[in-house]
């Protein structure tokens, strides 16, 4: 591979892991905020009413943002029983497989959840709490985050049908 | 047929090695097509998946477990266990299963006890001279009370499919994770006894020893104890306990340790979210298939299936359990709920099953699961821990299988292990 | 053939929202001698409660019942039922809810516009208020009181007497109250008996003082597929079903009355305490109309005519 595409490659990479990690703190504010409610229920006999709907938006946007750079680590949970069993070559065909379908899977929903916050925006749903969040504030972290998952798999599937080399070996397992 | 042909497509895809999530939501996303219904459906069941307050626990159950992990605190609790039981016969052993058990009440995850007790306590049972496969087998199997013992994310995720109260599940999981922890106790001191431990245990501290090192591990009995007990009196709920424990360790680890590295902090918070993630990709895919193979009524047809071909409550738990074992020799715990929870729901009511005893049930299926070969998270973290082969980790953890299908006989002639605590619930 | 329609309910298959749109269903069968049918999915099983408008506007499904205290995120106005006292008499609602009253009205076009049509108006009853163990009858006697509630104008009035509000699901309320994260909760009478709650509140405080209804919402694009004179039997087969439905939750609410008085203490409000509770939870009528948008106001001001 050219130098120069390597470079954009990492960039494009760098920047979707990146965007990833920021949003894992996400969840390290929310624990934080709905720590801070169970004190402000039990201490001030105040319960608020902005840290439920916050914390669910929060999560919304932190786990879709995640999504490409799990795959970009090679995270995502997967059977690799069989996978693993077969030749070098079988194994270049089945990965191609695998990223054309997570690509094209993700396209659509990244498009169709693009389709709801603009139906969303012109209607003007929103949540029925004090706070009324638009619900394209949910819908928008959809769109972004698949489309970033598209961009990762299309990239990864154009690199190996390039090289025709898998870049990753090993899959990180995952389980709880 | 058409419902054979979807699972059949379902199964093709995940044993080809495409993500369980993406392999889910694809399935669900042809199957919607099929019955030309819009895919407009498939973004809101997204969004839905993870709009959700219960699951927030996960996130933050998870980076609790990181930041401990990263803060070293298991020797500290490990060590203080040890001064206590360390001197009789297989006492490293008991230490072992009484830390994980207690860990297990912080940590929402199997993995996590897995890697913190591993850690600490596998060098020091075979420095000791314990027998290799016993070693790893105690520690694969005592990791799996992780998910039994509240706090446990496979619980969050099977209230939320089975529309369960998470905090009765949790309460639901007390008894019979203390009923694990005694069964896998008597099995070490046998063991121990026929020779699988060294005839003297070296304890090299006093009982002065004892107080300095009970006191060390306090603060994580706190911890594990305000957790526990706030979702038992009703002080808080599961997420507002998970949020309540990460406070606690983050002043814990930063104000009384010397906290960790941001290397470190930020390696756990990335991590969390991961995981987090990557579990909620699963989630999401599976109510789209979910939702997909509702609109054909499979799950009716199947459950109508076993209504008039099974006919006792006995036999149904024994088929189900039959699927189970054959499904945890190569699925992910979370999978297994996903995928089969779905379908054998409505059969519950048929049978009259208390779907909150099945939960448990449920989870014991998939602590088998994490030490069955040739899929088991719990056999390839104790391996890599321990630096060993995988034949002696399973090898060793196969006699805890069989102890927890006994605990699974056990909660079925007995439910009240499981139902007792969440009945007596004021 | 034409295809089946499907339809989509958030509460049980034997549940009364789900039993009132089944007999709409059944009517239009038979009228069209089967030629239309309908694919039933209950429970939330295909939809959840907070997409069900969302799912009907896009398609996924054909007929939905969505509630008026979630629609009020789209649709602020209404909330209108929400404000304490102003819709808390038979009379006031069939002026207020009945098709071709102002309020009405207005608020149908409303909704027409975000993609999905009301059919028809599936009234569910006053909401009342149920409590652990502390009597109550008079505003102070709720100070410091954690409450259940629902929407923000519901929360509003909660605050306004003193009490705090936290925000629950319907299939929470029974964990919350057992447990004592809250004190009480505001809730409809019918689901007071189907979520036993009598099991973990004492009283009910039947104060009445708002009203809730559900819709039976029609896909756009579904009506625009149908051809005129099967619409018309829609229209003509929900206008039906509507004239009997408001009858028939008050007989409903009156036998759940009975029902619950032998299992919990009912505390009915005197004149004069309803006149304290009036005045302390005025301040949510000036609310609503303070920070509504133009249809809010226009609604709320034809609520005032009916007072
Ligand atoms: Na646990
Ligand atoms: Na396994």
């Amino acid at each position: 591979m050219p130098p120069q595409e390597k470079k954009w490659v990492g960039t494009i990479e760098s920047t979707i892991m990146r965007i990833g990690e920021y949003s894992s703190w996400i969840y390290l504010f929310i624990g934080i905020i709905v720590a801070y409610e169970v004190a402000s229920r039990y201490f001030f006999n105040s319960p608020t009413d902005w840290v439920e709907e916050t914390s669910r938006l929060g999560m919304v946007w932190a786990t879709f943002l995640l999504f490409p750079a799990c795959m970009g680590r090679r995270q995502l949970i997967s059977i690799t029983l069989f996978s693993d069993a077969v030749g070098e070559r079988a194994k270049v065909v089945l990965e191609g497989i695998s990223f054309a379908i997570i690509a094209l899977a993700c396209a659509v929903v990244s498009f169709e959840a693009l389709v709801a916050a603009i139906d969303a925006a012109t209607v003007g749903r929103a949540t029925a709490s004090v706070l009324r969040i638009p619900y394209w504030l949910f819908y928008l972290p959809v769109a972004i985050g698949f489309f970033l998952f598209f961009v990762q798999a299309a990239l990864e599937l154009i690199l190996l049908v390039a090289t025709g080399q898998r870049r990753k070996l090993e899959l990180a397992h995952e389980e709880i | 047929m058409e419902s054979v042909i979807v699972l059949v497509a379902l199964f093709v895809f995940l044993f080809a090695g495409i993500p369980v999530g993406i392999a889910l939501s694809t399935t669900g996303i042809v199957l919607l097509l099929m019955k030309d219904v819009p895919l407009a459906s498939v973004s809101m069941e997204f969004l839905g998946s993870v709009n959700n307050f219960i699951l927030l626990a996960v996130p933050v159950f998870l980076l609790t477990s990181n930041i401990l992990l990263k803060a070293g605190v298991a020797k500290d609790l490990f060590d203080a266990v040890q001064r206590w039981v360390g001197g009789v016969r297989g006492g490293v052993a008991i230490a072992t299963i009484i830390s994980c058990g207690i860990f297990a009440a912080i940590s929402g995850s199997s993995v996590a006890v897995a890697a913190m007790i591993g850690t600490v306590a596998i060098p020091e049972m075979t420095k000791r001279g314990y027998d290799r496969r016993f070693v790893m087998g105690t520690l694969a199997a005592g990791a799996t009370l992780g998910i039994l013992i509240p706090p446990s994310i496979p619980l969050i995720i099977y209230s939320a499919v089975a529309e369960q109260s998470t905090a009765s599940m949790f309460l639901a999981g007390v008894g019979p994770g203390l009923f694990l922890i005694v069964l896998f106790l008597i099995y070490c001191i046998v063991k121990s006894f026929m020779g699988a431990a060294p005839k003297a245990e070296k304890n090299e501290s006093g009982s002065g020893g004892r107080m300095a090192a009970s006191l060390r591990a306090l603060p994580t009995m706190v911890i594990a104890l305000t957790m526990i007990v706030g979702i038992y009196a009703g002080v808080f709920t599961p997420t507002e306990s998970a949020a309540v424990g990460l406070v606690m360790t983050l002043i814990y680890v930063f104000g009384i340790r010397r906290g960790v590295s941001f290397a470190d902090f930020r390696g756990a918070v990335f991590g969390a979210g991961l995981t987090t993630a990557n579990l909620l990709l699963i989630i999401a895919g599976a109510n789209v298939f979910g939702k997909a193979i509702m609109l054909y009524r499979i799950p009716y047809e199947i459950s109508q299936w076993i209504a008039v071909n099974i006919e006792t409550a006995g036999m149904f738990m024994l088929a189900v359990t039959a699927v189970l074992l054959l499904l945890g020799l190569f699925l992910e715990g979370i999978a297994m709920i996903l995928i089969v929870l779905p379908v054998l729901l409505p059969s519950l009511g048929v049978h009259g099953i208390d779907p909150i005893w099945f939960g448990i049930y449920f989870v014991l299926m998939i602590e088998i699961a994490l030490i069955t070969p040739p899929v088991g998270m719990n056999l390839f973290v104790i391996q890599s821990v321990a630096k060993s082969s995988l034949k002696e980790v399973m090898y060793g953890a196969l006699p805890y299988v069989v102890i927890m299908l006994f605990a699974v006989l056990a909660i079925y002639f007995f439910p009240a292990i499981v139902m007792y605590i969440p009945k007596a619930g004021v | 053939a034409e295809r089946a329609l499907r339809v989509a309910t958030s509460v049980p298959h034997n549940h009364y929202l789900t039993n009132v749109i089944k007999e709409f269903a059944d009517n239009v069968s038979k009228r069209t001698n089967g030629e239309i049918t309908f694919e039933f999915y209950d429970s939330g099983s295909l939809v959840s409660d907070q997409h069900m408008d969302e799912a009907v506007a896009n398609g996924t499904i054909d007929i939905g019942i969505a509630s008026a205290s979630i629609l009020a995120g789209t649709v602020p106005a209404l909330n209108v039922f929400a404000v304490p006292f102003f819709f808390d008499t038979r009379e006031k609602l069939d002026r207020a809810v009945l098709p071709g009253t102002p309020i009405r009205t207005i608020l149908d076009k409303r909704i027409n516009q975000t993609g999905s049509r009301a059919m028809f108006w599936i009234p569910y009853g006053f909401i009342t208020m149920i409590t652990r163990d502390k009597e109550v009858h008079v505003p102070a006697d709720m100070r410091n009181l954690k409450i259940r509630t629902f929407g923000s104008t519901v929360s509003e009035f909660v605050e306004a007497v003193g009490a705090a509000p936290v925000v629950t699901s319907g299939s929470e309320q029974f964990l919350a109250l057992q447990r004592g994260i809250v004190d009480g909760g505001l809730t409809g009478w019918p689901s007071v008996e189907e979520r036993r709650l009598f099991e973990v509140s004492r009283y009910v405080i039947a104060t009445d003082h708002m009203y809730e209804t559900h819709f039976a919402l029609m896909s756009e694009k579904a009506l625009e597929k149908m051809p005129t004179e099967l619409r018309a039997i829609f229209q003509e087969e929900a206008a039906k079903l509507e004239t009997v439905l408001m009858d028939r939750i008050f007989d409903a609410t009156k036998h759940t009355r009975e029902v619950l008085a032998k299992k919990m203490e009912i505390i009915d409000l005197t004149p004069d305490e309803i006149v304290q509770w009036k005045e302390e939870t005025a301040p949510v009528a000036k609310s609503f109309y303070d920070n509504g948008n133009d249809l809010a106001k226009s609604v709320f001001d034809e609520a005032q005519k009916l007072q």
